[in-house]
C-alpha cells in the first residue's frame, strides 16, 4: 500500500518497496552540485558524530 | 594521525585539473543523479591509454595517493599498476578513492563511454558520470548484498526522474 503525503494527496510518500520518495523528490529539486554538497555535508556530519567532535 | 576526511570536490577537481579521462560510477554517481544514498569513497573508471595514465599518476601524486591495504608500506600507484584491469583501492589526502580498470562484465572506460553524460558542477569542474540505467545494470550484475540494498532507491530515483521529464 502506498502512503500519501499530507501536503500533496496525489503523491505517495513511499513506494511499494519501502523507498522514501519524498527524499528522492527533494534531491531531484537540487542541482547536481548541490547534491554533491549534501553528500559531503552528510559524510562530515557522520564522521563528527563517530569521532565525538562538536561542530565549531 | 587520523584518516583523511573524504573531500569529493577536491578529488574531482584534481583529476579534472590534470585533464584525466574518467567516469564517476558508484555512490557518488548515484548521488549526482539525485539518489538519496551515502558513501565514504569515490569510485571512478579511468581510461587506460598511455597519455591518460601519465596524467592520472600526476594527479594521484598531487593527492598523495597510496594503497589502502598497505598503510604502513605507503605503496604508491604507478603508471604500470594503473594500466591493469583490476581495482585499486587508494587513500588520498582527500579521502578514499577507488580506481577501477574495469567493472563487471569486463567493461572498460571505452565500453562505458557511450552510456555516460557530462555534468557541469561549477565554472571549473565538469565531470563525466554513468547514466543511471547503466549504473542500475552494473549493480544488478554485481549482485552483492550491498549492491542489492541500494537497487530499490536507484530504481525509484529513475522512475521519479522519468516522471519529472529528466
Amino acid at each position: 500500500m502506498n502512503h500519501a503525503t499530507s501536503s500533496s494527496p496525489r503523491k505517495v510518500a513511499y513506494s511499494d518497496d519501502g523507498v522514501d520518495l519524498t527524499l528522492i523528490r527533494w534531491m531531484l529539486s537540487l542541482s547536481p552540485a548541490e547534491r554533491l554538497h549534501v553528500l559531503q555535508n552528510n559524510v562530515q556530519s557522520l564522521l563528527r558524530l563517530r569521532d565525538g567532535i562538536p561542530k565549531t | 594521525m587520523g584518516s583523511p576526511k573524504p573531500d569529493f570536490w577536491a578529488i574531482l577537481q584534481t583529476l579534472s585539473r590534470h585533464e584525466v579521462d574518467f567516469i564517476v560510477v558508484g555512490g557518488v554517481c548515484a548521488v549526482l543523479h539525485g539518489a538519496p544514498v551515502s558513501t565514504f569513497d569515490i569510485d571512478i573508471v579511468h581510461a587506460r591509454t598511455e597519455n591518460n595514465l601519465e596524467r592520472l599518476v600526476k594527479a594521484l601524486g598531487e593527492l598523495d595517493a597510496s594503497y589502502r591495504e598497505h598503510p604502513a608500506g605507503r605503496i604508491q600507484p604507478t603508471k604500470s599498476s594503473m594500466s591493469t584491469t583490476g581495482h585499486h583501492l587508494l587513500v588520498t589526502s582527500a579521502g578514499p578513492l577507488d580506481l577501477l580498470g574495469t567493472v563487471t562484465g569486463g567493461r572498460a572506460y571505452e565500453d562505458l563511454i557511450s552510456q555516460t553524460l557530462e555534468l557541469t558542477l561549477n565554472d571549473d569542474l565538469t565531470v563525466r558520470i554513468l547514466e543511471l540505467p547503466m549504473l542500475i545494470t552494473l549493480k544488478e550484475e554485481m549482485g552483492r548484498e550491498k549492491d542489492r540494498a541500494v537497487l530499490p532507491i536507484l530504481r525509484r530515483t529513475l522512475d521519479e526522474k522519468q516522471k519529472g521529464g529528466e
